[in-house]
């Protein structure tokens, strides 16, 4: 478990993130949710150990994540941030072999992990490009095949611990519908294959869509966690996200989140 | 015409594509060979050339003890100490200039324009203007490292300095660091004025090369000191391939990826700050090798660091040699100033990076 236990994160004066209490469990897609300002990235943020709470802790597997070094903490994570940036004209190949957080694997295995990310990723035939010279959504993809490779790579480095989390602040921004919806199947599979999966998300119908449990922020308190169904109800989605919401049945017999935009004033 | 070139690029493996494969994951190899070449040339050239013209035979008879006195003595007394200042200097500054390139992700970062060179040299004028007394009193063993020490000291405060001012919330911002350097620099620049204002006679003769530097000052002492400290931090920088390459995720992605962000930053400053205090030294404050060097490198075996890093080693000896090479045959027995022809070659090339990089961004 990838646990956050009474966390509290101050920003200056500013509280960003008040007593929450959150875990994620390898195997399941968290879906976390709430208006802008929630305090999400920051929660993210603190879960990846980028950050020393005000109180309360970060414990991985049970060890505090404040004790581990950057090396051991990205052999049990990988985190991929909204806008990844890259200053230098690596290949796809060798931006997806960045994540080759260990050693130990030989190089023909380290090789395989990295070509079996980039196939993954559908990148395979542009692999030896400049990811300069790739679109926004390749070089995206290029990025989370390094993440794929640093979860495959922390599991051989420590079969027990490592590669069991991964970290997605917002994967699905600036992507249209069937894109978004090729980022949340490959999150998917991240968790079919035993990791669990942490997703900052805008959408809300996505977050139902694709989501084991979803937890909902409001001004950096948790408001409500669990299975998206029970979470997402129009009472409690009204009331966060300051207009009206109704909630109906979605294709697949989820809930789909329909807001009243008419009824918010002009900014 | 149009259909067959289509079709023929929708194979999927045709051999030209295999061929184009090999060659570029050749590439790097060749490049580093070629760099490896022209390093060796500048050096032999540097041993054959000059006022009296040693053939190249003759050289290997003096490395032999088979040549005669004159020759031997115009060698290993004069040139060889040059050569092996010129190699130090080359590979010390070129690896600073990789390194904090690296670090900061931007290729204009350079240990002369954030004023590393400059803060070097600080020391290494108050040590001569002020500190004769100092090395006197000391035994000559000691006193032989006052110099390149005070010049690290300088080295290093500016460092610190630098890296310091321009952190904020654990995050090293680019662009106030290198307008901090350029602060740094143009004070220490003042202090070195200051003090040649300050010096006597004798010393000043011993100052003018503090403004442009030269290799000129190459005894078999100095050039063992700077070869070493330069050898020290060059080993330590030479291993921060990966670490480099991870940087170029910016410092958070890094850390994502397992790198120990703060501490690389301070090796690689600490490491820049040795390999620069020690050959400005000794040679003074030579500019734009720290940033040709590296992109040359760039260039040649791509982004990858653990390529560039030799590679840039390689291109700054062959830069630096044929820079002394360059000052000492333009208008013999004169000898101008070394920063003379690196800055006449750096400056355009400054200006160059420059405006390929405002065309990038509008583009």
């Amino acid at each position: 478990m990838l646990e956050a236990l009474s966390l509290t994160v101050r920003r200056g004066a500013r509280e960003t993130l008040s007593d929450v209490t959150l875990a994620l469990a390898p195997g399941e897609i968290l879906a976390v949710c709430g208006p802008n300002g929630a305090g999400k990235s920051t929660l993210l943020a603190a879960l990846a150990g980028d950050l020393r709470p005000a109180s309360g802790e970060i414990r991985i597997d049970g060890a505090p994540a404040a004790g581990l070094s950057a090396h051991a903490l990205a052999v049990r994570r990988a985190v991929l941030e909204q806008a990844p940036a890259l200053s230098a004209p690596f290949t796809a190949r060798e931006l997806a072999a960045l994540g080759l957080v260990s050693r130990r694997p030989s190089p023909a295995a380290a090789a395989a992990m990295v070509s079996e990310a980039l196939e993954a990723t559908g990148l395979s035939r542009l692999a030896d490009r400049p990811a300069t010279a790739l679109s926004g959504g390749e070089q995206a993809r290029a990025h989370f095949a390094r993440a794929l490779v640093q979860i495959a790579c922390g599991r051989a480095e420590d079969p027990s611990h490592g590669g069991r989390y991964l970290l997605l602040d917002e994967p699905t921004a600036s992507l249209d519908l069937a894109r978004q919806a090729g980022a949340m199947q490959a999150a998917r599979r991240v968790r079919d294959g035993g990791a669990g999966v942490l997703a900052v998300l805008h959408d809300l119908n996505l977050a139902a869509a694709f989501a084991d449990r979803v937890a909902l922020l409001a001004a950096g308190r948790l408001v409500a966690a669990g299975p998206p169904a029970e979470v997402l109800t129009p009472e409690r989605l009204g009331e966060v996200y300051g207009l009206p919401i109704s909630v109906g049945k979605g294709p697949r017999g989820g809930p789909a989140i329909a807001p009243d935009f008419s009824a918010v004033a002009a900014i | 015409m149009s259909l067959a070139g289509a079709g023929t690029e929708a194979r999927p493996a045709a051999p030209g594509a295999v061929a184009r494969a090999a060659w570029s994951a050749s590439r790097p190899a060749l490049a580093l060979v070629a760099l490896g070449l022209a390093a060796v040339a500048a050096l032999l050239a540097e041993l054959i050339y000059g006022p009296v013209h040693i053939p190249l035979s003759d050289v290997f008879a003096a490395l032999r003890g088979e040549a005669d006195r004159a020759t031997e003595a115009i060698l290993l007394q004069i040139r060889a100490p040059r050569a092996a200042l010129g190699v130090a200097v080359g590979a010390g500054l070129a690896l600073a200039g990789t390194s904090l390139q690296g670090v900061l992700r931007n290729p204009l970062a350079d240990p002369q324009l954030i004023g590393v060179s400059a803060g070097a040299s600080v020391g290494a004028v108050a040590v001569i203007v002020f500190g004769g007394g100092l090395v006197a009193a000391l035994p000559a063993a000691l006193g032989l490292w006052v110099l390149p020490g005070a010049a690290f000291l300088g080295a290093s405060a500016v460092t610190a300095f630098v890296f310091g001012f321009s952190r904020r919330a654990g995050e090293t911002s680019v662009a106030t660091l290198i307008l901090a350097g350029v602060a740094a620099n143009a004070i220490a620049m003042a202090g070195v004025g200051a003090m040649i204002f300050a010096a006597d006679d004798q010393q000043l003769r011993e100052l003018t090369f503090w403004t442009m530097g030269g290799l000129g000052a190459a005894g078999p002492v100095p050039v063992a000191v700077a070869g070493g400290a330069a050898l020290i931090a060059g080993a330590g920088l030479m291993r921060m391939g990966r670490a480099l390459d991870l940087l170029q995720l910016g410092e958070r992605a890094a850390f994502h990826a397992g790198l120990d962000v703060e501490r690389t930053k301070l090796a690689a400053a600490g490491w820049s700050a040795l390999a620069v205090g020690a050959v400005t030294a000794f040679a003074g404050p030579i500019g734009f090798i720290g940033l040709c060097a590296p992109h040359l490198a760039r260039l040649m075996v791509g982004p990858n660091h653990r390529l560039v890093l030799p590679a840039a080693a390689l291109a700054g000896v062959a830069l630096t040699l044929a820079a002394d090479l360059a000052v000492r045959t333009a208008v013999p027995p004169a000898e101008p100033p070394i920063g003379i022809a690196t800055s006449l070659i750096g400056g355009p090339f400054f200006l160059w990076l420059l405006m390929s990089r405002l065309r990038r961004l509008h583009a």
